[in-house]
Order: C-alpha cells, then sequence, then structure tokens
C-alpha cells in the first residue's frame, strides 16, 4: 500500500514540475532556515561532543554576591575555586582556568591580538584535544611554574610561519615562553576555553587576590557521568551555605555550575532556573513555530489548489469504496515524502553553508558543523512540517463527495 | 465595481481566507523587517558626535599587581604623551568607543529621574576625540577648587531634564536608593554635580546605536575615590602605524610588567563593530527575503490555478460581452482586494506595537514609515503575481471555455 503512495507521490510531483519547484523551494529554504538555526544554537548552548569527556563537564564560571552594600555578578575567584570547588569529593576531576586576556605582541613589524589563559595541567586532560606536534604541559610543569606554553595552529602560523614551533620561545607581555604543543584550537567547542595561547596558572604574575569571592577565574568540573551533576551541584550549593553560615552579612552566594543553557537560564530567571530554562526552550520552539507558520500557510495554499487536478482521481477511489481514513493518510504520506525530498535538499544546503561559514573564519571557535543532534532534529523538523502542511489539505479532500469530486466539483 | 469584487471575494471565502492570512503574515514580516532597517538607517544617518580617525586605544589590565593603580597610570600617560608621534592622550574609563563595554545609573535632574550613561574621562577628552560642545565648557584645571564635582551632559539628557531652559549651573543628582533597605531617606546616598557643559552627541556604542542619556564625569587620578581608568585614549599625527604601537607597548610593558596591555587603532575597531553588525542583521534579512519570496512564488501558483478553475465563469462573462481588459482588471482587482483584506488585518496588529510602547527608542515616525512600506511592497507582489494570469484569463475563448463545461 505504502509503495502504491510512493508511486503516486513520485508521479504526482512530475506532473506538475512548476509547482513542484515552487514547494520544494519553499520546504527546503524553510528546513535550511531551521536547520542552521538548531546547528547554531547547539553550538552556543552545547556544544560538547557526545561522548566525550566535555559533555560530561559542568563550567562554573559565575557567582552572585549580594551583601547589604553590595551586589557582584562576575567570574569566582581563584581563592573560591581553590578552596571550595577544588575540594568537591564527588567530581573526577576538576580543572581551575583563569578569563582570557587580551593583549598584543610583534612579530616583524606585525601586530597579533591574541587572546591568553591561564590553565592547570587537568585542563588538558578534560579538554582531549589531539595535539598538531608536540604534547601539553602536564600538573608537575604547573607546578613547577615552568615557563611553556601551548599555543594554537594558528598562532603557529602567524607567528613562526609554516614550520615546526615545538623547543621554539615566543615573547608575550615582556615574558619568554617555551612553545611545548600545538593545537588545532577550533577543536575547543567551549567560549570559556578557547584561547590562542595557554600557559601554566603559576606563571600569572599576579597575586591571586585571595579574600574575595569574585574574580578572573573558572572551573571545569568533570562528573564521572552525567547523571551525578545534580548531586555536584547539591555539594557546592552545601559549601556556598556553609560560607554563608559563618559570614551572616553575605546574603546571597551562589556559584552556578552547569553548561552555557543553565547559565542563561539563571541570568533571565534569577527566582527559578529550573523553570526558566524550560521557559527558553519553549520559547525556542515557540519561535521556530512562528517561523515556519508562513511557509506552512503557503504550502497549504499551493496544496489546496493543486487538490482540482486531483478530483477525478478522489471521485473514483471514493466511488469504489475508499474512507476518508485512507484518502488523509494517502495524502498526509505525499506531503511527507515532499516534505523529506525537500529536507534532503535543505540538508544538503545546510552542510554547504555551514562549511563556507566554517572556512570564512566568522566564527572563532568551535566547528559550525552538522552533526548527529543536528541531523537527528532535522528529522524531527521535517516530519512536523509535513504533517503541518498536510493535515488541513488532506482532511478538505476527505470530505469531497464521490458525485461532485468526479464532476469536478467546489471545495 | 468594489461592491461585486467583494461579493465575488466572499462566495469563494472560504480559499481566500486562506490567501488573506499569508498576506497578513508576510506583511507583518514585512512590517518588522522595515522596522528594523529604518531604525538602522536613521541611526547609521545620525552623527557620531566623535572622530576616530587617528585615535589609537590602549586598553590596561592590572591584573591587581598593583593594589593602587593609578601612580602607575599617571606614569603610563606621561610616558605616551613624551612620544613624538603623540598629538594629545585622554584617560578615561573602560566604556570606551566600540568597546561594548557599558556603565549606566539613574539620575536626578529638573525633578526626575532618568537612566543614562556615564563616563569618568579627563580633561584632555573633548580635543582627544573631537567632541562638540553645544553649551558652557569642558572639564579644566579650574575644576580643581570647585566646591561641587562638575558634570557635562549630552543634549538628549539635557533636553528630557531642563526642556528649553538654560542647563548650565544646574545641580544633578545621583541618587542610589536600595529598595531593600527599610528607611528610604537613610538609604540614599546622595552625589551632587553642577552641570558645566552640554555636548551635542557621543554614540561610543556605535554606528548603528539609538541616541541615548549620557553624561560625563571629571576622572581625577589623585583623588583617590576614583580610580577607574583603564583605557588611554591617543591622537597621533598621520602616518604613525604599526611601529609606533610596538615602540609604546615595549616601553609601558617594561615600566609595568605583569599588567596587560591591549593596543588598537579605533579605525579597526570600528571595522569590526560594522561587520559584526552587519554579519547579525544579514540573517534577518535573507530570511525575511525568503520568506517575501516564498510568498510571492506560492501566490502566483494559486492565482494561476484560480484562473484554471474558474475558465467557465470567465468564459461567460466573455460570451455576454465583457471584454479582456474588463476581465484582466476583474482578475487584478480581486487580488488586490484580498490583500487590501489582509493588509488591514496586517495594519490593525502593526500600529498595536507604537500604541503599547514597546521598543520606544524606534519611534512612531519609523513605524509608521515601515507600515506604509509594509502595505506597498505587498500591493506590489500581488499586483506583479495577477499580472500573468489575468492576461491569460483575458484570452480565454469563450467558446473554448463553455465547451469545457
Amino acid at each position: 500500500m505504502l509503495k502504491n503512495y510512493v508511486k503516486i507521490a513520485w508521479k504526482v510531483l512530475l506532473r506538475r514540475k512548476f509547482f513542484t519547484v515552487i514547494s520544494l523551494f519553499g520546504i527546503s529554504f524553510t528546513l535550511l532556515v531551521l536547520m542552521l538555526s538548531v546547528a547554531s544554537l547547539t553550538y552556543t548552548l552545547d556544544p560538547a561532543k557526545p561522548g566525550s569527556k566535555l559533555a560530561r563537564t559542568l563550567f562554573a564560571a559565575r557567582i552572585e554576591y549580594r551583601s547589604e552594600n553590595n551586589h557582584i555578578i562576575s567570574t569566582p575567584s581563584y581563592d573560591f575555586l581553590d578552596k571550595n570547588v577544588r575540594t568537591l569529593t564527588r567530581p573526577e576531576r576538576v580543572s581551575i582556568l583563569s578569563n582570557n586576556k587580551t593583549t598584543v605582541c610583534y612579530v616583524n613589524n606585525r601586530k597579533l591580538t591574541l587572546d591568553v589563559k591561564y590553565t592547570d595541567g587537568n585542563f588538558w586532560d578534560i579538554m582531549e584535544c589531539s595535539f598538531l606536534e608536540g604534547r601539553p604541559y602536564d600538573s608537575a610543569a604547573v607546578a613547577g611554574g615552568a615557563k611553556v606554553a601551548v599555543i594554537s595552529e594558528k598562532m603557529r602560523r602567524n607567528y613562526f610561519g609554516d614550520v615546526s614551533a615545538v623547543d621554539k620561545e615566543i615573547e608575550i607581555g615582556g615574558d619568554r615562553f617555551r612553545v611545548v604543543g600545538v593545537i588545532d584550537n577550533r577543536e575547543i567547542p567551549f567560549y570559556y576555553a578557547f584561547a590562542d595561547v595557554y600557559f601554566p596558572l603559576t606563571t600569572v604574575r599576579t597575586d591571586p587576590f585571595s579574600g574575595t569571592y569574585w574574580g578572573n577565574y573558572m572551573a571545569l568540573v568533570l562528573a564521572a557521568r552525567k547523571a551525578d551533576w545534580g548531586a555536584i551541584q547539591a555539594e557546592l550549593k552545601a559549601k556556598t551555605a556553609e560560607i554563608m553560615r559563618q559570614n551572616p552579612d553575605i546574603t546571597k552566594l551562589d556559584c552556578i555550575m552547569g553548561n552555557p543553557l543553565d547559565e542563561m537560564a539563571h541570568v533571565f530567571f534569577e527566582d527559578n532556573p529550573a523553570r526558566g530554562k524550560v521557559l527558553l526552550i519553549s520559547i525556542g520552539i515557540l519561535m521556530a513555530l512562528l517561523f515556519m507558520l508562513l511557509p506552512t500557510v503557503n504550502l497549504v495554499n499551493l496544496n489546496l489548489s493543486r487538490i482540482i487536478e486531483r478530483f477525478s482521481e478522489i471521485g473514483v477511489r471514493k466511488a469504489f469504496g475508499a474512507s476518508s481514513m485512507t484518502l488523509v493518510g494517502q495524502f498526509i504520506v505525499e506531503n511527507v515524502i515532499l516534505t523529506f525530498i525537500g529536507g534532503a535538499i535543505g540538508l544538503i544546503l545546510a552542510a554547504i553553508v555551514m562549511e563556507i561559514v566554517s572556512h570564512s573564519g566568522l566564527i572563532p571557535y568551535g566547528h559550525f558543523s552538522l552533526n548527529f543532534k543536528v541531523f537527528f532534529y532535522s528529522i524531527i523538523i521535517c516530519l512536523f512540517f509535513g504533517l503541518f502542511s498536510g493535515v488541513y489539505p488532506a482532511f478538505k479532500m476527505s470530505r469531497l463527495h464521490p458525485v461532485e469530486a468526479l464532476r469536478g466539483g467546489q471545495l | 465595481m468594489i461592491r461585486h469584487i467583494l461579493r465575488l471575494i466572499w462566495n469563494r471565502r472560504k480559499s481566500n481566507a486562506m490567501i488573506m492570512i499569508e498576506i497578513f503574515l508576510s506583511f507583518i514580516v514585512l512590517f518588522a523587517l522595515g522596522s528594523l532597517i529604518y531604525f538602522s538607517v536613521g541611526n547609521y544617518l545620525t552623527p557620531l558626535g566623535f572622530t576616530y580617525d587617528n585615535v589609537v586605544v590602549l586598553r590596561m589590565n592590572s591584573n591587581q599587581v598593583d593594589y593602587d593603580p593609578r601612580e602607575m597610570i599617571l606614569q603610563i600617560g606621561r610616558e605616551i604623551r613624551s612620544f613624538d608621534e603623540v598629538l594629545q592622550v585622554s584617560m578615561a574609563s573602560s566604556n570606551l568607543p566600540y568597546a561594548r563595554n557599558y556603565w549606566g545609573t539613574t539620575m536626578t535632574g529638573g525633578g526626575r529621574d532618568f537612566h543614562s550613561d556615564y563616563f569618568f574621562v579627563d580633561d584632555d577628552f573633548a580635543g582627544t576625540m573631537g567632541i562638540v560642545l553645544i553649551e558652557g565648557r569642558w572639564f579644566g584645571p579650574e575644576d580643581n577648587s570647585a566646591r561641587m564635582k562638575p558634570i557635562v551632559i549630552n543634549r538628549t539628557l539635557c533636553e528630557a531634564m531642563f526642556g528649553s531652559q538654560p542647563a548650565l549651573g544646574k545641580i544633578v543628582t545621583e541618587g542610589d536608593y536600595d529598595p531593600n533597605h527599610g528607611d528610604r531617606d537613610s538609604a540614599r546616598k546622595v552625589d551632587e554635580f553642577t552641570v558645566i557643559g552640554v555636548i551635542d552627541n557621543y554614540r561610543f556604542d556605535g554606528e548603528f546605536s539609538s541616541v541615548r542619556n549620557g553624561h560625563f564625569r571629571r576622572n581625577d587620578l589623585t583623588d583617590s575615590s576614583s580610580n577607574s581608568t583603564v583605557g588611554a585614549l591617543i591622537k597621533v599625527r598621520p602616518g604613525a602605524g604599526v611601529p609606533f604601537e610596538e615602540k609604546l607597548m615595549k616601553r609601558i610593558q617594561s615600566m609595568a610588567p605583569g599588567w596587560t596591555f591591549r593596543i588598537e587603532p579605533m579605525k579597526d575597531m570600528r571595522r569590526t563593530y560594522l561587520r559584526e553588525m552587519i554579519l547579525g542583521a544579514m540573517p534577518l534579512v535573507i530570511i525575511g527575503g525568503f520568506l517575501i519570496f516564498n510568498v510571492a512564488l506560492g501566490l502566483f501558483g494559486i492565482l494561476w490555478y484560480s484562473i484554471n478553475r474558474r475558465r467557465g465563469e470567465i468564459g461567460l462573462r466573455c460570451a455576454v460581452g465583457a471584454d479582456s481588459r474588463r476581465i484582466s482588471g476583474q482578475i487584478l482587482g480581486e487580488s488586490l482586494m484580498i490583500a487590501t483584506l489582509g493588509i488591514v488585518l496586517g495594519v490593525f496588529f502593526a500600529i498595536q506595537v507604537p500604541i503599547a510602547g514597546l521598543f520606544e527608542m524606534v519611534g512612531v515616525g519609523t513605524y509608521l514609515l515601515a507600515i506604509f512600506s509594509a502595505a506597498a511592497f505587498i500591493y506590489l507582489i500581488v499586483a506583479a503575481c495577477a499580472l500573468y494570469p489575468s492576461r491569460l484569463a483575458a484570452r480565454i475563448q469563450p467558446a473554448e471555455a463553455l465547451r469545457d463545461e
């Protein structure tokens, strides 16, 4: 039966090529836009590759402090992270890293603008970067305050040209560092972890400014399983509650641990971040539906007017006893097939656009590409769009009276 | 004629309703897009109020090496001035032009509260940035001994606070009211300023930002309560390029090891800003354009089909003597009438935006312009889409059409 529907759908598509092109154009472009939106949302909000350590990692990059006279929202201080986050018992591993510092250095009368980050040895273990050459610095090197650096491939090209950089020296901010490794930093999917040059934490020429809770650092907290996230968050919450108990003048101390979506929920919905997260996702879905509304109405209109040419077919089928449900089913199948063809075109276009965007250097970090997740969402979007635009015309069609339909009557 | 067309539309209300909904939705898309475009273009054409040519921006971060970095900042300022290439230097707070850094507060003047951006700058700022004063003067050494802190406000804030009255010498306050505190009066820490000058504009946020309230406070590095300087604006001689920057960086880095410096010509910052703004708006324009193109194709198809379907009716009209001009006029008229109905519905929703006061900075004129252009655009599309099908209809041979019946 389904095979017949597919055959009929194919024939219908070929009958009026102009209309097929219009429909396919609308569908593929709509789905292209949706797929690109999903890809850029996963790129910013949930970028870690499934199965990687980063997918199990929580970020602690925002602390809120409130007392009688002060209200501060900032990244946490080294001191706070060292005392409270590094000492958590449940995580598999914790890494502390600095905020990016943007600076410039000069090579042969050219200026390079660089993002510099200071990290510990665990950072490289959690990030799982593949090294183009050399290796990362380890915890021992960090403890010893070794003046070493891991640089990006782009930095190597700009600073040294197309030659090996390992064991060569770079000069930044008046200090000289020995390069130990080169990575492709576009592999780093998180804004927080992205930089052009990485130095050991101990080479920061600053006092970590102990005593306050806010500062210029953040932490990566690797959980053994994603299921442990709640327990880890609760453990930190207990610690901040203890600090507040000991310092009655602090009315609020909240260090958020989560992924970028959690953080966004905290920023916009301070009172109830869990509900805020649901709300943010709902807003996203609602926006997608609103965007789909116009192409859908357009497709419905096209389908409605195209039914005329199939009146005789419908009439004959009805006269021979096909039920309304069968006809509705057939029409929906046809629509879903059309949508999937459009979806396939859209997917190919999306892959091309993403390839162009990734190579244009418009996005600094991470890979902006079709991944499994995006593909999965795309299929759902396709199905949804097909049903959305197919149900109403199918319903109208099924209600035609056989005699009327045979005569080519009115809808 | 119009009544006749309305009746024809009413007779086919079910299929026309869907087309009307489509036109309504397209109108909303065009309205939103138009508002965005007119708003941006309007902002772009408004003068910036400062010059970015030959200004180099140096941003510094003490990295908390020195607990009180003011002495070092003063030294760095003197050092920068000693370069031959440098014409003028101004030390300023971190909300520099194109730096995406905003400082806002609530100021009270003329009895009412206004939200305002504020900037900590020194006496050389107006000269370095080419700021135009329309009244009064800029900060100077004479303010050292002033009893009350001086303040320079922009035209927008001046008009909001004092209307057409002269603003010079008026007192402006900053009230820090903490709603969590029970007693309102004791929770208010009030800071008072005297207005000494009014500037035309300073749109530090770039060409595409709207004109907002703003004011300047004098940043006195000898005063320990203000150490908010983290940027230096350096006016250089034309032609002082990368070699100068490198020389400067080497010198100040050796003075303040452990500090982080970042140096960038303001022109480059502007270029980055413009690129990002245009790239950010591009997806919206492309998506909007696609939606409209999609609708145009769809409308064309639907109209074509409906002509095919009404061959009998049109044939009959021909047979009783309607000429081809009237036939095509009727088809065109019907399409435009449906469009009008959709647009009326759209205008109803669109005018709710200015009425409800959403996005107040955009201004009613921009919205009206957007409504008119959206309507005009839709008529244009519908007319273009209906033209070919209506020609087709006019060519129908009555005999053939009637035989089909």
